[in-house]
């Protein structure tokens, strides 16, 4: 049952391959029933971890080897956003693909990434883990550079050689940990009680882990890879940036401070707080590069790169809050970001709009669109009682109870600089502006449906932060094992 | 005694009696001689193994004579599992030659010869798996050698000749050379049963000579830098069928007995400066092979490359094998399940440039653009069989290389970990330069000729049953383990 | 100095020469037959270091050893002379050693 959330996608994108580039209808009928049918999985596993059951299960690899998985509330929340943002991008991508000539190959590779995502979310020893997320890595590649164009292959290259370099640090860091502390599993509040004395050996298995995570995870300088990645079609930038690789990441982050080495053992070796502190970075010099991009999609990317970093300081300072500050904003900005990419996507594939310059005149011949855009926008600023104010208002809680002003601050001038980026798109869409005479009013309904849905769920994520369903909730409940059994 | 007691002897023969046969049988019947030969060693051999996992290792005796007069065939868990990879590449390459070879007009490969060296190869490969006597493996070798030669200049082209007669030459060098070694052996125990070789301790100059002479000529034989020259070209110049059996089977069939040695006649602590030697030659090929395959320009030429790349591997899992005084049974699992989950994605990885070949009229790699399209399925066969090429989950290869990165983290020897580790990186390398001009924009394949099913399914059921291999590696460790080393020196987990 | 040492030490001494002449000599005449020098020296080895029976008997293992490796040695001389004679009609020439063009694909 645990498996299901990786077999059935995995399933999908076999039998998508299988069916081949003309049975267009049942391969989308495949994809969408596999969809509903894991979501319908990951959330009843979620609400069993609720109960306190956390189910596990495993398959030996080899002398000694074995591919775990265990659905802890942690690993559901990253598992949920993934499998039900699945269907949400699949609706949308069948209606941007319509015109492609490679959707097969698209969707299949697609289906194995959510199977990889939910590997990497349900994984239950670093072990595990990597080979999830390698398995990621490997089926990224294809959509980034489905285009076929010379700077897709390009793109496709710069990826390779940021995640496989990244994957190899995470090599040797997993390999080393195995050699010092034996086959460990993930522990909310860390795992390597043993190996404590190795304290060399031990800050450079963090350093090697954590810069292979933080090629994913886009924090500066590992970042370069992301921007050029915005060749690829608007549903796989989507993906990379709301659901699946970037968030596998940070996640992986997540596992490395609280449930492998632990908050405690982190902050005495000191390896968190350099952490922190080029996350803090990251936020301020990405927002300002974001401030100075012309083409909407890389603007997108920037913000995300800073929004990423957010999550990375909010798990690096080691308190409750502030961690389950970063776990709901993990949920929360895929939604926010998701909405915004399908967005920039569709003014792409309807108006052929790429560039802020030619921005005029959008938000009259697309309101509902530029509309979801604005919620997603504002929520993403920390705007009350949007979404992105209630992982804020943890993320500054953690601060507060930390002593750390500085991350207040870095806070506070992150959120002024993301209505800097994003206002003047809002501006620039109710310029007045010319575009073909309409054949239609907005978009194609399987884009538009899909943004709105995605908008809304950042309302209501934020409006409703306090119901025993939200993610801000469940990550409160995720990060309380991790620090003792802590109740806010 | 029953059919099953007799296995070692009939995989032996049923490969040479079909090759007899089809000397008898028309030329139009061949094909189908041949696949019914191959289910039945197929099915020999899983019995074999089954047997093997049920009941332990067993020694056959030859005609009743029995070691030290007669030659004695050893069943353990290692040969197993050997004799059961080349009968699932075997079976394979021959459902695909079928196709390949075709039983149309004069040339050799109408005149039914091709079948005959094929089968004639694979008995010479299953009586090398399976002799325990070091004087056997040379006969053994010599006969993997004229078959195998006489497969790749079947093409006739003077090209193929002429790697063909390079292969050859280099084959002879290590024969000879071989058998030098295995006379000072000889004369220095008075034995060539691998089994008493193994008890009775080898020591003294004439033995360690010769054990060093056979090591080396065995060396040249599996193609570890510096000695590698004869195969990239005669791998590449071979019909595709018969290089990935080559690759697959004939490169690991020497260092099969390089293990046999290491393990089983030599004792431990015999000849440290041999392991040192063959892990820094095989590091030295893992780095060398890959850069060349990137700059190569054909496909064939590549996957030939990345054979001497993966070669590598294996002997930096030697000196793994006998650290701490002991066998470190993991390091020889790793090194078995590395050389299975190769032989698998390396035929698959030929087969599937032996298609692209015949579809696209050539092999070069910069006007394959737009195969992704047009040839989906052989464009993921070689993506998949690079994936176990460059050990990334999910594949056997993985599996390997992650258990002999750990091993090499605990006993001490971290450098081969960040040597395997870069080697993965590199052979990332060149498999994406491959896909990337598979998956840019581009014609394809002109598309026109009518392509049996089975040439692109094929490579894709190897590759990807080297993927899947990574699920069936505890089944190899216990196969594995099954009469390692006699039972003599202490196997540490 | 026994004979059979003097046997051995020849024996090493052809195959030497053997070896020298197939790594070096680039046409495929002087390599064949460096192989048959190789092959000699090695039953030359065999034959004068093999003889060891305490009891005076000749120990039949290594004439059984040399029996088989000429039967060898002639069927890889044969496939080898026909290699030859096939890439001289074809190519008119008769060494093999490396051409640019197969190097670097």
């Amino acid at each position: 049952m645990l498996w299901l959330p990786i077999l059935i996608p995995a399933l999908a994108g076999a039998l998508t391959f299988l069916l081949g580039e003309r049975r267009t209808r049942r391969r989308n009928t495949v994809n969408l029933i596999a969809a509903t049918a894991a979501a319908a999985a990951t959330l009843s596993l979620a609400g069993a971890a609720f109960q306190g059951t956390a189910a596990q299960a495993s398959l030996p690899l080899g002398p000694g080897l074995q591919l775990a998985v265990r659905g802890d509330l942690t690993g559901l929340l990253f598992a949920c956003v993934v499998t039900l943002l699945w269907g949400v991008t699949l609706v949308y991508a069948i209606g941007y693909m319509s015109h492609d000539r490679n959707r097969a190959r698209f969707f299949g590779f697609f289906a194995w990434c959510i199977a990889a995502a939910n590997g990497v979310a349900l994984a239950r020893d670093p072990l595990s883990l990597f080979v999830f997320y390698e398995i990621l890595s490997l089926c990224t590649y294809p959509l980034v550079v489905h285009s076929g164009t010379p700077e897709a292959i390009a793109a496709g290259r710069k990826y390779l050689l940021y995640a496989f370099g990244g994957g190899a640090a995470l090599l040797a860091g997993t390999a080393w940990l195995v050699a010092i502390a034996g086959p460990v599993q993930f522990t909310p509040g860390g795992a390597l009680l043993a190996a404590e004395s190795h304290t060399f050996a031990l800050r450079w298995v963090f350093a090697l882990m954590a810069a292979g995570f933080c090629v994913k995870a886009a924090l500066m300088p590992l970042h370069g890879w992301l921007p050029s990645a915005m060749v690829a079609p608007a549903p796989v930038s989507s993906l990379l940036h709301a659901v699946a690789v970037v968030k596998a990441g940070v996640f992986g982050i997540v596992r490395l401070v609280n449930d492998l080495f632990g908050p405690e053992l982190a902050t005495s070796l000191g390896v968190a707080q350099p952490l922190a502190l080029a996350a803090a970075v990251t936020i301020g010099v990405a927002s300002v590069i974001a401030l100075r991009q012309d083409d909407l999609k890389r603007r997108l990317a920037y913000s995300t790169v800073a929004q990423l970093a957010y999550i990375t300081l909010g798990t690096a300072l080691c308190t409750p809050l502030a961690a389950a500050g970063a776990l709901a904003h993990l949920a929360h900005h895929a939604v926010m970001k998701i909405t915004m990419f399908f967005t920039v996507g569709s003014l792409g594939q309807t108006l052929h709009v790429k560039v802020l310059g030619t921005m005029g005149g959008v938000a009259r011949r697309m309101p509902l669109t530029m509309a979801s855009f604005s919620v997603a926008a504002l929520a993403l600023a920390g705007v009350p009682p949007l979404a992105g104010f209630a992982s804020k208002w943890l993320l500054a809680g953690g601060a507060f109870e930390s002593g750390d002003w500085w991350a207040l601050l870095v806070y506070v001038s992150g959120g002024a600089l993301t209505l800097g980026y994003m206002v003047p798109i809002l501006l620039a869409s109710v310029r007045p502006g010319a575009h073909e005479p309409a054949e239609r009013w907005e978009s194609d309904p399987r884009m538009l449906w899909p943004i709105i849905a995605v908008a809304l769920a950042s309302v209501v994520f934020g409006v409703s932060a306090s119901a025993p369903w939200s993610p801000a909730r469940w990550a409160l409940a995720a990060v309380s094992p991790v620090f003792g059994g802590w109740t806010p | 005694m029953t059919l099953v007691d007799h296995l070692p002897a009939a995989l032996i023969m049923t490969p040479l009696a079909g090759a007899a046969l089809t000397f008898v049988t028309r030329r139009r019947w061949d094909p189908a001689l041949v696949m019914v030969t191959a289910v039945v060693i197929t099915g020999l051999a899983l019995a074999l193994s089954v047997r093997v996992l049920a009941e332990g290792a067993f020694r056959y005796r030859l005609g009743g004579w029995g070691a030290p007069l007669g030659i004695d065939l050893v069943a353990d868990g290692i040969s197993a599992l050997f004799v059961l990879l080349a009968a699932v590449v075997g079976l394979a390459a021959t459902a695909y030659a079928t196709s390949y070879f075709g039983t149309g007009d004069e040339d050799a490969y109408g005149r039914g010869l091709v079948w005959a060296l094929w089968l004639f190869l694979w008995t010479a490969l299953n009586a090398l798996f399976l002799t325990g006597d070091v004087f056997n493996v040379y006969v053994c070798l010599e006969l993997v050698g004229i078959s195998a030669v006489a497969l790749v200049t079947l093409g006739g082209g003077a090209d193929a000749l002429r790697a063909g007669a390079r292969y050859l030459f280099a084959s002879m060098l290590g024969a000879m050379t071989y058998l030098l070694g295995v006379a000072l052996l000889y004369s220095a125990t008075g034995h060539l049963d691998m089994a008493t070789l193994g008890s009775a301790p080898t020591q003294g100059i004439a033995a360690s000579t010769g054990l060093v002479l056979m090591v080396s000529a065995l060396v040249l034989k599996t193609a570890l830098v510096p000695v590698h020259f004869w195969l990239p070209t005669a791998h590449a110049a071979a019909p595709s069928p018969v290089s990935a059996v080559l690759s697959a089977l004939v490169v690991k069939g020497s260092y099969y007995v390089i293990l046999r040695l290491v393990l089983d006649v030599t004792y431990p602590g015999q000849l440290p400066g041999l392991d040192v030697t063959l892990g820094a030659l095989g590091a030295a090929s893992i780095v060398w092979g890959s850069v060349q395959a990137l700059l190569q320009t054909r496909v064939k030429l590549l996957v030939a490359y990345s054979t001497v790349a993966q070669i590598g591997y294996l002997f930096v899992a030697i000196p793994l094998m006998r650290a701490d005084g002991g066998i470190v049974g993991v390091a020889v699992t790793a090194a078995a399940a590395h050389a299975v989950s190769h032989g698998l994605a390396k035929a698959g990885f030929f087969l599937s440039a032996g298609s692209l070949q015949h579809r696209f009229g050539h092999d070069r790699i910069s006007e394959m653009a737009g195969a992704a399209r047009t040839t989906p399925v052989l464009a993921m066969a070689c993506a998949v069989a690079g994936v176990t090429m460059m050990g990334l989950p999910p594949s056997g290869g993985f599996v390997a290389k992650w258990l002999l990165i750990l091993t090499s983290i605990n006993v001490g020897q971290w450098w081969w970990a960040a040597v395997m580790i870069a080697g993965g990186l590199l052979s990332a390398a060149y498999t994406f330069r491959l896909v990337a001009v598979f998956v840019a924009e581009g014609a394809g394949d002109p598309g026109d000729a009518h392509h049996p099913a089975r040439t692109e399914w094929l490579p894709l059921l190897l590759a990807s049953a080297a993927a899947l291999l990574a699920f069936a590696i505890p089944q190899i460790d216990t196969l594995v383990r099954i009469g390692m080393n006699l039972g003599r020196a202490e196997v540490l987990p | 100095m026994s004979s059979h040492l003097v046997y051995a030490l020849v024996g090493g001494l052809l195959f030497s020469i053997g070896t020298y002449g197939l790594i070096v000599r680039p046409h495929m005449i002087h390599k064949i037959i460096s192989t048959n020098f190789m092959g000699s020296g090695v039953f030359l080895v065999l034959i004068g270091l093999g003889n060891r029976t305490p009891s005076g008997v000749p120990d039949p293992v290594p004439q059984a050893m040399v029996l088989t490796g000429i039967v060898v040695t002639v069927a890889l001389t044969a496939l080898s002379l026909a290699i030859a004679k096939r890439y001289f009609s074809l190519t008119g020439r008769g060494d093999i050693s490396e051409h640019r063009e197969e190097r670097v694909g």
